[in-house]
């Protein structure tokens, strides 16, 4: 008992060392889009129509490659800065996945097995368009004023928590770094608490849950998808390593594998306490429950594409 | 009342730079975090520090008390964490990295039969890619022993070594089923030293009661192939025993990463 104590500790840290730098970067991200970016340039710089919004969304990880924890606080600053939520939302569910870092580990990972890539990005690029979608319409799909941040419905004390910034901001130069540093310390104590969390119950279940039963389960072609979507949820496993984790299990059909990648990398413990934090109570659900039933219909569609190539 | 939380905030955020900064100077880094991310911890506990200091100095925002409690909790968390199953290291203490060691010769020579070192991970891998060579290519691998009433029934033991992609939390302890050739089949936990050769088999066989073991709480065994061993022996439990295999990614067979432990 006490081993299993200690293994879930290491495991808890091992997470939290393993996200922090990404998480770190993010709210360093955030944190500058609030003192240097002004909204009148964001809002001059992304396209009026739909498609052009969703495609910078989409294709915004092959500029800017951040994983899942770091890319939360990121867009969420960039919705308070007026950017539409198809872009933010959408950026921020699809940018873990599509871009050349995480592509390559998945090609790598399956021995080369295009499809295996191709119907990744096709799952997550379709979840998380239709999510930000959902959200668009949430809001009322309305970007800032000029000058003005989004009207953005608050969810909790975080949003508080920058207020003397715009006081500060006129600050230019190396003089600024430390009140940058300082905001974006306050942003990486406001989302670690919930990698915190997020990262000691994916230990306790990784330690304590009864693994044969998940195997036996996963044996199962009916259950099998379902069982490592859950996985993906509980294990908390970062989207650059999750395409290795899933090729190592060889027992479940492809679409089950293709299910615990697409979904690892917008829905887990961790993040979901981060939804909730940041963003109000319809848009967090929407963002847990609309990327479950997607990358669940769609891994099982593509089922026969994917044993085809595998 | 606020300043002294915030200072306390920004207090336990240098307190995890400093842990990740010295953590990542040493050897028992790779008991949580797969080596090659080394650079990716220490430079961002540099940049944590940083801010930390900062933040200190100037801090902002309101006070949260459940994320003071949370990264109080962390804090306690690292120090229980301890060196992880790093044997005969002092924890923190500052030694060479295993993965700066000298490659060592690949084959073992027993009898004048040349055997090729693989850890039970790799040689999974191995397999797995169709890359194991014929009958005719001898291995030699250490690994722990894994028992299951599903191997029992069949014979055979699975033995696993923990292979870690980025940290702790992805670890799985894979491996192979070895059919051992006279014998009782050793005891669960047991570390052993096998060698023998690799055995397709007509139909997979998924083994799904495994479980865990020490290093790692989820296990996997290659389903189409087996170890035949025609030795094994007890050997004492590795300084480190987690290894750290990704699948080759072309035509190239997987080769050796590490040291003397690598195998």
């Amino acid at each position: 008992m006490l081993q299993d104590v200690q293994l879930m500790s290491r495991i808890a840290v091992s997470i939290v060392m393993e996200a922090a730098p990404f998480l770190f970067l993010g709210s360093i991200l955030s944190a500058a889009v609030d003192r240097y970016v002004d909204t009148e340039r964001i809002a001059r710089r992304i396209p009026d129509g739909p498609i052009g919004r969703l495609a910078v969304g989409l294709l915004g990880g092959m500029a800017m490659p951040i994983c899942e924890c770091g890319s939360v606080p990121l867009a969420h600053r960039l919705l308070k800065k007026g950017v539409p939520p198809l872009t933010a939302i959408t950026y921020m569910l699809a940018a873990p996945v599509i871009n050349p870092i995480v592509l390559v580990s998945t090609y790598v990972a399956f021995g080369g097995n295009l499809r295996m890539v191709l119907s990744r990005v096709g799952v997550v690029a379709c979840s998380a368009a239709l999510t930000g979608w959902l959200c668009g319409r949430t809001y009322g799909g309305r970007p800032a004023a000029p000058g003005h941040e989004a009207a953005m419905p608050d969810a909790g004390p975080a949003h508080h928590a920058h207020g003397g910034q715009r006081a500060s901001a006129r600050e230019h130069g190396l003089r600024s770094v430390p009140a940058l540093l300082s905001s974006g310390v306050s942003e990486f104590l406001d989302m670690g608490k919930y990698l915190v969390l997020g990262a000691l119950a994916s230990a306790a279940f990784k330690v304590f849950l009864p693994w044969q039963f998940v195997q036996a389960l996963a044996g199962s072609e009916f259950l099998s998808l379902a069982v490592l979507m859950l996985l993906a949820v509980l294990l908390c496993v970062c989207s650059e390593a999750d395409a290795f984790v899933a090729a190592s299990f060889v027992y479940v059909p492809p679409s089950a594998q293709l299910g615990f990648m697409a979904l690892g990398a917008m829905v887990d413990l961790k993040l979901i306490g981060m939804y909730v934090s940041v963003f109000p109570r319809k848009t967090a659900r929407l963002l847990t429950v609309v990327p479950t039933v997607c990358v669940f219909a769609l891994s099982k569609l593509l089922s026969g594409i994917i044993e085809a190539g595998g | 009342m606020k300043r002294l939380v915030l200072t306390l905030d920004g207090a336990l955020v240098l307190g995890l730079g400093l842990y990740m900064l010295i953590l990542s100077q040493a050897e028992s880094y790779a008991a949580f975090m797969n080596p090659r991310f080394r650079p990716l911890t220490a430079g961002a506990a540099v940049g944590l520090c940083l801010a930390a200091a900062a933040f200190i100095l100037r801090p902002e925002g309101a006070i949260d008390l459940r994320r003071t409690m949370c990264f109080a909790i962390l804090g306690v968390l690292a120090l229980h964490a301890g060196s992880g199953s790093m044997k005969g290291t002092a924890g923190l203490a500052l030694k060479p990295p295993p993965e700066a060691r000298i490659e060592p010769d690949p084959h073992v020579v027993r009898d004048g039969v040349p055997y090729l070192k693989s850890n039970p991970a790799r040689l999974f891998l191995t397999v797995q890619a169709g890359q194991a060579a014929s009958s005719d290519q001898r291995y030699i691998t250490r690994g722990i022993v894994k028992r299951s009433p599903q191997l029992d029934r069949v014979g055979m033991f699975a033995l696993l070594r923990g292979n870690m992609v980025c940290c702790l939390a992805d670890a799985i302890a894979m491996g192979m089923m070895i059919a051992s050739t006279g014998g009782p089949p050793p005891q669960d936990g047991a570390w052993v030293l096998v060698l023998g050769y690799v055995q397709p088999l007509a139909e997979p066989s998924p083994i799904t009661d495994l479980g865990g073991t020490s290093e790692a709480p989820f296990s996997m065994v290659y389903d189409r192939a087996r170890l035949v061993a025609e030795s094994v022996e007890p050997i004492d439990r590795p300084g480190f025993p987690y290894v750290f295999e990704l699948p080759a990614s072309g035509r190239q067979p997987l080769r050796l990463t590490g040291g003397d432990d690598d195998y």
